[in-house]
């Protein structure tokens, strides 16, 4: 159990700096330049970092649903005092 | 029992009882009242254009879902239960939606007077709106209907109507908006015609599909 | 459906086809389409998504039907199981579209406003929210099955009829309406066509395998408590 909520913590740390630069992006409409860093790293070689982060949210998204299905399954052991 | 003596039964019973308790649709007048001062004391005469068409469907939304709620949430079980050994489920919320639209189509009415009389008239395309008027009152006043009917059965149904209906009804007033922005802007029944045909056909829709899926609700 | 849930060749095919997608889609060679230029592969990772959540959701619907018809409790939880996947699947194709909308049209979440299958997704996931919290409500196992189904084909068929039968309900920047001359090349390049059929067909069979897994847990929790699923 402690396992998994340490896990589920980095996720969300993750999910966390993820937002920040999508958001730090929000800032500043438009395609041209800027000066912002997260910006150039996220518009260099053709965009791809922002398929990268596309892959990442599902992969994280998936996963942080698979941790909550587990710890149901593991609630649901302990009530029935045995493991299936 | 008949299909339609039945239905007109039920009727002839909402009505009765409507005008034995005044208070409930006097409270609902209060609250359009009071809806409308509001607008008229924040914008005194100056609302136009698309502000005069939001607040006016708001007002509308807001009455129908507290004028329509009722139908269902009043009715004790055990008169319910009676209801149904008397008629059969079709018929009572057939019996049902046809109050209800008249007390819609009432209420619209009395809700375009109470705004014109604050706010000012500035429709140009009267025949489409007031078409838009009456099909939107059926819209809002079958779809509460039934939203009413599926949250009796839930606890704390007050708040259940409001999260259960109003996502449904979102496409239905943007469509009623859209219908009206274009009547405040050009006097061309033409422009509107097909929105007006969907809407209509919507409301058919959610006619014959309350009256399919009711009966499930009722077996308890 | 049921007989299926314990069977391991569809799990397979899901893991191929999700391998097949996730390499393939990185490494194809993709037009550059101005504007979009690398992230045309989100086509691979967001629209199935979507696609997904909509054919879980129709599943759904159909079992919803199965459980007004039958009364048998077993439909009424596959109908949930699938609809709590779909949820996930929308949430995540909401998250990626905001990320991906930012940078191609410049904003996060003003073009919920202009955009008819935003609209319609937003609308959806708050229909489905709000089934969630009806369900909640209702104690009776029974009851609330046949309640939570009469909303749940009632508010789809209506939402699908509103959002997407009446036309120009507003101009989308989807492809396939609005004149978005952008996109047109997804009906051209048969590259792409190549990996998105199978990304949606990998994703939905990933979904049914998430929601068999739930199906599986709610079978064992009925059973313990001795609620009859017949």
């Amino acid at each position: 159990m402690k396992k998994l909520t340490s896990l589920s913590r980095f996720i969300a740390t993750f999910l966390f700096l993820l937002a920040n630069i999508t958001f730090a992006g929000a800032q500043n409409q438009g395609y041209a330049t800027t000066a912002d860093s997260n910006e150039n790293l996220l518009r260099s070689n053709g965009l791809i970092y922002v398929v990268v982060g596309v892959i990442v949210i599902i992969l994280s998204g998936l996963i942080l649903y698979l941790v909550s299905i587990d710890r149901k399954l593991g609630k649901m052991e302990k009530e029935y005092g045995d493991k299936h | 029992m008949q299909f339609w003596p039945s239905v007109w039964g039920m009727l002839k019973k909402d009505l009765i009882l409507e005008m034995r308790q005044k208070y409930a649709i006097s409270g609902i007048l209060l609250y359009m009242l009071c809806i409308v001062f509001i607008i008229f004391m924040t914008f005194g005469q100056g609302v136009r254009g698309p502000v005069w068409v939001v607040l006016f469907w708001l007002i509308m939304l807001f009455t129908s879902v507290n004028a329509v709620a009722k139908s269902f949430l009043q009715e004790s079980t055990g008169r319910l239960l009676y209801y149904y050994t008397i008629a059969s489920p079709q018929a009572i919320i057939l019996a049902k939606m046809l109050y209800n639209i008249g007390l819609m189509i009432l209420m619209s009415a009395l809700a375009l007077l109470m705004h014109s009389i604050t706010s000012g008239y500035p429709i140009v395309d009267s025949p489409s709106f007031l078409l838009a008027n009456v099909l939107g009152a059926i819209a809002f006043a079958t779809t509460f209907s039934m939203i009413s009917a599926i949250a009796s059965k839930a606890s704390n149904s007050g708040t259940m109507m409001a999260i259960l209906s109003f996502p449904i009804l979102i496409p239905i007033l943007i469509i009623l908006i859209r219908i009206s922005l274009n009547a405040i802007q050009q006097n061309n029944l033409a422009v509107n015609l097909q929105d007006l045909m969907y809407l209509a056909a919507l409301d058919v829709m959610i006619l014959a599909m309350a009256l399919i899926l009711f009966p499930y609700l009722w077996r308890d | 459906m049921l007989k299926q849930l314990h069977n391991r060749w569809w799990k397979i095919l899901c893991v191929a086809f999700l391998v097949y997608t996730f390499t393939a889609g990185l490494l194809i060679h993709t037009p550059d389409v101005p504007l979009l230029h690398e992230t045309v592969r989100n086509l691979f990772f967001h629209v199935p998504c979507w696609f997904s959540m909509l054919l879980l959701m129709l599943i759904s619907l159909i079992y919803s039907i199965k459980f007004l018809r039958s009364g048998r409790m077993i439909h009424d939880v596959i109908a949930v199981s699938l609809l709590k996947v779909a949820m996930v699947f929308g949430v995540l194709g909401y998250l990626t579209g905001m990320l991906w909308g930012n940078f191609i049209w410049g904003d996060l979440l003003s073009w919920i406003t202009n955009d008819t299958k935003i609209l319609g997704a937003a609308i959806g996931l708050l229909i489905y929210f709000a089934y969630f919290i009806l369900r909640g409500s209702i104690d009776d196992e029974e009851k609330r099955a046949r309640v939570a189904a009469v909303y749940s084909i009632f508010a789809f068929i209506l939402l699908n009829v509103s959002i997407n039968v009446v036309p120009r309900l507003t101009s989308s920047l989807h492809p396939g309406s609005g004149g978005n001359a952008t996109f047109t090349v997804y009906d051209l390049d048969n590259n792409l066509r190549m990996v998105f059929y199978p990304a949606v067909f990998g994703y939905t069979l990933l979904g049914l395998w998430i929601s068999s897994i739930i199906i599986r847990m709610t079978i064992l929790h009925y059973k313990k408590n001795d609620i009859p699923l017949v």
